[in-house]
């Protein structure tokens, strides 16, 4: 009979503990103490008022990497146009809101989903690169809205018109946007999950030759995954524009959304991840911003850690992933 | 006989694989003469020619950067990055000394290259994604080395040095990186290095299986592509005198199309760095069209975003079986079948 002490049974234990921990959970823990430990020696970021700031910058910046969510799982990786399409359509928005705010967001809503859906086309049916069409949508995108705005580089809100203004307010201390953002979160999860078109954009992301054989059509889902990400992003263009009223420049959702679907663990080969776990992203990203602000650090900076953070999320996720598999 | 070597010059010509890149150049530069001949405020002349091709000596290293990951079947989005980041460090350092500048630069970004390309190689990722956090770090450190303004070159000798006249259309600029071109070429074409850089970018699985070293192959791709980048960055800096914080994605859209024009494929192992040098003419002179005739940004985002739409349109791989459904249609069939019976 061997007896096994308790020291021995411990580092047995602990040894199974350390097997059953997977790189990501190791890395997670790792980035929300180094975020944690930056937010307590920061002054004054640990309070309420901090916090809502970061629920409320979260809220657009969410809808748009909900948009690259649907992308990112459907295995087409990421959009290089998405501050452009927000840029463009925000203006829109602006030009149409004299016709009524509903119209006109149907309208930006119709607008994306067709800029977008063109984009899939291209991808799906063609095989054409992503990022190069993208790339090119995007320019297309700002040559088209330059010369119809006759080089306005600034279009402010018509004066008089007031009917959309409660797409800028506050309820409950949080902005329209926000709320807006859980009611798309929810949408678009029930979409992934209870519908088919959902599931297949997971299947089709997650082993394209396996989705093919069992006759789904690759290159309709991958068209589905496009609108639905046009439709978040024309959406997080009109709650923009209607929070600024002068949409000028590009804000920096490209980078933010691509950084946001990362951290929240979107498989960047597509078929695994969730919405929710985007919004989480994006809130970690808000906070990141947030405390950097506060710590007097530059645009340049901020751009820096994300960088090392997507950098580090990507490598780890793909060993992760490889050695699962 | 005199046919016959007719006819085989003919055959030659028609299998030189970049000839469409050559004929792209040649019906450019027809296009911007006729334009600025057109325009008639000034005639063209060896200035217009000069102007382009300085245009080219800023960005065509850049082209070739992109190019040779793409012709290993990678994507190297950082290259954006680093070439912003080169020019930014040679402008801050190369103030009393250009070249020492420019060294600091190109081997800083080399070694970041390195670094990036051993990640992507060891562990074989997806260069697209492992590169746009590549981007990010290289644009967050150049912003932050120029404390986010725009810098500006204090030796007021280097830019008219880079761009003084040479045989009426050159520059030492575009001459200089002609040469880097001719040497990439020739390296490619005819060294055993380029031969099994062109077998692993067209078959990876099967060049691992023959033993090619290729993770050697791809750190060191990617650390080339972040040193041509950034000296491309240098050569825009210092003949502009200035260096920038963001670039943008503008000369991307530049870069990628004229790789794209240039003939390189998007799988891999299709291109060469002489068809990357005349799509980057073949653009440069399109820049020169814009300059002529005072295009507003409006039409030249329209016309670069249309171009690159066209060409990544004509290198997907799905392109041919769509156009055959529709030779398969019926209307098209009965035709055939008429045929066929007479």
């Amino acid at each position: 009979m061997t007896v096994i002490s308790p020291v021995a049974a411990d580092s047995k234990s602990l040894g199974s503990l350390v097997k059953k921990v997977s790189l990501v959970q190791v890395a997670a823990v790792l980035v929300a103490a180094i975020l944690i430990i930056f937010g307590v020696i920061t002054n004054n970021f640990f309070t309420l008022s901090t916090f809502q700031g970061i629920l409320n910058t979260s809220g657009i910046i969410a809808i748009v990497s909900i948009g690259v969510t649907f992308m990112t799982l459907s295995g087409n990786l990421f959009t290089l146009s998405a501050s452009v399409t927000v840029l463009v359509l925000g203006q829109a928005f602006l030009e149409l809101v004299h016709l009524g705010p509903f119209p006109a967001i149907l309208i930006i809503l119709v607008m994306g989903a067709i800029i977008f859906g063109l984009q899939g086309w291209l991808v799906g049916r063609l095989g054409a690169n992503v990022i190069i069409i993208t790339v090119a949508a995007g320019f297309l995108q700002q040559g088209v809205a330059e010369y119809l705005s006759g080089s306005n580089p600034s279009i402010l809100a018509p004066a008089g018109i007031t009917s959309y203004l409660w797409m800028r307010n506050t309820y409950g201390g949080i902005l329209f946007s926000v709320w807006a953002m859980f009611g798309i979160v929810i949408l678009g999860e029930l979409f992934l999950r209870r519908t088919v078109a959902g599931r297949q954009i997971y299947l089709v992301g997650e082993n394209r030759a396996a989705a093919r054989t069992a006759g789904i059509n690759v290159k309709r889902v991958t068209i589905i995954a496009f609108i639905a990400a046009g439709i978040c992003i024309a959406f997080a263009a009109t709650l923009q524009a209607a929070y600024t009223q002068n949409v000028y420049s590009q804000g920096p959702y490209t980078f933010d959304a691509i950084v946001a679907v990362l951290i929240g663990g979107t498989s960047v080969l597509g078929g695994k991840g969730s919405l929710i776990r985007t919004v989480f992203g994006a809130l970690v990203v808000s906070y990141l911003s947030q405390m950097m602000i506060m710590r007097g650090y530059n645009p340049p900076t901020q751009i820096f850690v994300q960088g090392l953070l997507l950098f580090g999320v990507v490598v780890v996720m793909q060993l992760s992933e490889r050695g699962r598999n | 006989m005199g046919s016959l070597a007719g006819k085989n010059k003919l055959r030659v010509l028609r299998q030189w694989r970049d000839l469409p890149q050559v004929a792209a150049v040649v019906v450019m530069f027809a296009f911007f003469w006729i334009i600025t001949e057109a325009n008639g405020t000034t005639p063209f002349s060896g200035a217009n020619v000069a102007n382009s091709l300085n245009y080219f000596g800023e960005y065509g290293l850049f082209a070739l950067a992109l190019g040779i990951t793409m012709i290993l079947g990678e994507f190297d989005i950082s290259t954006l990055g680093t070439f912003a980041l080169g020019g930014m460090i040679a402008i801050k350092l190369g103030g009393s000394n250009p070249w020492l500048g420019a060294l600091i630069a190109i081997a800083c970004c080399a070694a970041f290259g390195l670094a990036q390309g051993y990640i992507i190689a060891k562990f074989k990722m997806n260069s697209m994604t492992v590169t746009v956090g590549g981007y990010l770090i290289t644009l967050g450190l150049c912003g932050a080395i120029g404390k986010n303004t725009q810098g500006s070159l204090l030796n007021a000798n280097v830019p008219p040095f880079l761009q003084q006249n040479i045989a009426t259309v050159f520059s030492p600029m575009s001459l200089f990186v002609f040469a880097l071109f001719a040497i990439a070429g020739v390296t490619l074409r005819y060294t055993s290095m380029g031969r099994k850089f062109l077998a692993m970018g067209g078959a990876r699985k099967s060049s691992r299986a023959i033993g090619l070293p290729v993770n050697r192959y791809v750190t060191l791709t990617f650390m080339l592509s972040a040193a041509l980048a950034s000296l491309s960055g240098v050569l825009y800096s210092y003949s502009t005198a200035t260096s920038l914080v963001d670039p943008g994605l503008q000369p991307f859209l530049f870069v990628v199309t004229a790789v794209l024009v240039g003939g390189v494929g998007l799988s891999g192992g299709r291109g060469t760095p002489f068809g990357i040098a005349c799509g980057a003419v073949t653009l440069s002179f399109l820049y020169g069209v814009f300059m002529t005739t005072a295009a507003t940004p409006n039409i030249s985002d329209t016309v670069y975003g249309c171009l690159l739409l066209v060409v990544a349109i004509w290198s997907a791989p799905s392109l041919k079986e769509w156009l055959g459904s529709f030779t398969a249609h019926p209307i098209f069939r009965r035709d055939q079948e008429t045929k066929v019976a007479a």
